[in-house]
């Protein structure tokens, strides 16, 4: 314990330091990053209100409390659960710079901008892409099995138990490896992540498709129990399953074929609107039985 | 209507546009917005029942990058407000009217997404001036003011006469209403087009392929089939390393642990 505060006093004292209580604080303003997100600077306001207990606690000084607002102020944009792990960064830099270490303004920005546009391309497909599809899909298969109250309770929890616990991890790990970050970021590993989780993306995307996309034909069920009258229950079944299983795919490859063209998803929905209502009138299409 | 369930309506609003900008805590999506909704008109079934339809319609509706998506919140407040409470609309009026009201609400997103700016301009200020609480003022402003974008729509359809609401609703033909519910199993594939189209690559398709044909032509539950396309991601990728292990390469085994960790996070 002497030799401790012994340690302490020979090398240079810290003059600031953050607080537990200033994590907290910084972690709980990471859900609120997007409020005042505009279309000058995106989420640099956000930014700058998620590090200010920080700019509170490390600048007493005005003049510095002045630069630093200012910095934070500037561009900024990425996937916003990602965002932790830039605040953790961005955090151990300040902390390092308030103590009189070697870092400058420009530094601290060109952190927060080498690290906005890998983590958007791995938090967008993670999060928005597959974490929330997969969840609210099986949320709403819930409500519509029959399972009420159950649906929307466990995709508010699940979702939210997965976002915070990972905004406190990345948000310390980005803080206790400080730019190190950075450096592992060029190792490839990022590379391979984004990879990772593009792919098992777009394999639950397959899957999801496959669940829940479904022109219902009204005819498919007939046709299914001649087939196994003829020929079977297994040829039945399958020209029942793979007739749904064409319908599905096939029209979710046209929406992505007309998106890419550029035509607005609403214009789409009005489009498909138009086709259940004149196969709804022609007897080709019927409703499906949870909305009779 | 009682003032108690006006008042929980008008704060679910508020709280819904708030997060409907923020896209942190997902009360905005409709499985728990209508739900919401639902419980505070006293109609819980017929909220839930309407938020998992809206939810499978919207699944994919999502910004990428600086592009705005048509918009979730409004729709999914002022359809549940409609169908649960004193104009009960059936569940199919409330999912044809969401698309006319998600356009109002994404012109609404955009035109305050510009006028933030402003907003961030005085935040400008207060950081020349050193004042951090009115930088942070500024934000929470600007959360306000996202939040009214829900409320005060949601408190105009309020004040209307059910009446007229009831009777603009019956001009509507049953073949409309009725083919707009058959085609909503078709509508979740925009949704699902959009999430695609972000994701794609040409390495990437036919990964699209292998997890629509395991689950088209098998009855497993989607968080078996999760666990498959998680264990097929690790396997593919192991395969890839070994091949490029004759290469000179280090922290081949570091990788594997990441993405270990990676999945856990999911």
């Amino acid at each position: 314990m002497v030799k401790q505060i012994h340690d302490q006093s020979s090398r240079k004292p810290r003059k600031v330091e953050l607080r537990p209580s200033d994590f907290i604080s910084i972690f709980w303003r990471s859900s609120f990053e997007q409020a005042s997100w505009n279309y000058e600077r995106m989420q640099n306001l956000g930014f700058a209100y998620i590090m200010s207990p920080a700019i509170k606690r490390l600048y007493p000084n005005k003049s510095d409390r002045i630069s630093a607002m200012k910095r934070h102020l500037l561009f900024f944009n990425t996937s916003p659960i990602m965002q932790s792990l830039v605040t953790g960064v961005v955090l151990s830099m300040e902390e390092q710079r308030a103590n009189g270490g070697d870092v400058d303004d420009t530094e601290i920005n060109a952190v927060k901008t080498a690290m906005m546009g890998p983590l958007g391309g791995i938090g967008d497909p993670l999060w928005s892409g597959t974490v929330r599809p997969v969840l609210s899909a099986f949320a709403a298969s819930l409500v519509i099995g029959g399972f009420g109250i159950y649906g929307p309770i466990l995709f508010f929890v699940a979702w939210n138990c997965a976002r915070l616990l990972f905004r406190y991890e990345a948000q310390k790990i980005g803080y206790q490896n400080g730019t190190d970050i950075i450096n592992f970021f060029n190792t490839g590993i990022l590379k391979t992540v984004t990879k990772a989780t593009s792919i098992f993306g777009m394999f639950m995307m397959g899957v999801i498709v496959a669940r829940w996309v479904k022109v219902n034909f009204s005819i498919t069920d007939q046709l299914a129990e001649q087939v196994t009258k003829l020929s079977g229950h297994f040829f039945g079944k399958l020209i029942g399953s793979g007739m749904t299983a064409i319908a599905a795919i096939g029209l979710t490859l046209i929406c992505i074929w007309l998106i890419r063209r550029q035509i607005s998803p609403i214009w789409i929905i009005i489009g498909l609107f138009m086709i259940g209502i004149i196969g709804y009138a022609s007897g080709i299409l019927s409703i499906q039985a949870f909305l009779v | 209507m009682s003032i108690i369930s006006t008042i929980l309506i008008l704060i679910i609003a508020f709280v819904v546009g708030m997060d409907g900008i923020l896209d942190e805590w997902q009360v905005y999506q409709p499985i728990i917005a209508c739900t919401l909704i639902g419980i505070a008109t006293g109609h819980l079934v017929s909220g839930i029942l309407l938020g998992g339809t809206l939810q499978m319609i919207m699944i994919g509706w999502m910004n990428v990058g600086a592009a705005v998506a048509p918009d979730i919140a409004l729709p999914a407040v002022i359809s549940a407000l409609l169908v649960c409470g004193p104009v009960a609309l059936t569940i199919k009026h409330g999912i044809a009217l969401t698309i006319p009201v998600a356009v109002i609400g994404q012109l609404l997103n955009v035109a305050i997404r510009k006028s933030i700016v402003k907003v961030v301009h005085r935040a400008d200020e207060a950081a020349n001036e050193g004042n951090l609480s009115k930088m942070n003022r500024m934000h929470l402003i600007s959360l306000s003011i996202q939040g009214l974008r829900v409320l005060i729509p949601t408190a105009l359809v309020m004040v209307v006469n059910p009446v007229y609401i009831q009777w603009l609703f019956n001009q509507v033909p049953a073949g409309v209403t009725n083919g707009i519910a058959a085609s909503i199993g078709m509508i979740s594939a925009v949704g699902f087009a959009i999430i695609i189209n972000m994701m794609a690559d040409h390495t990437l398709w036919i990964w699209l392929g292998i997890g629509f044909l395991i689950a088209a032509f098998s009855n497993l539950g989607i968080f078996t089939l999760a666990l498959i396309g998680a264990l097929l991601t690790l396997l593919y990728l192991w395969l890839v390393n070994k091949h490029q292990r004759s290469k000179p390469e280090n922290g081949g085994n570091d990788d594997m642990d990441d993405f270990d960790k990676e999945l856990d996070d999911l």
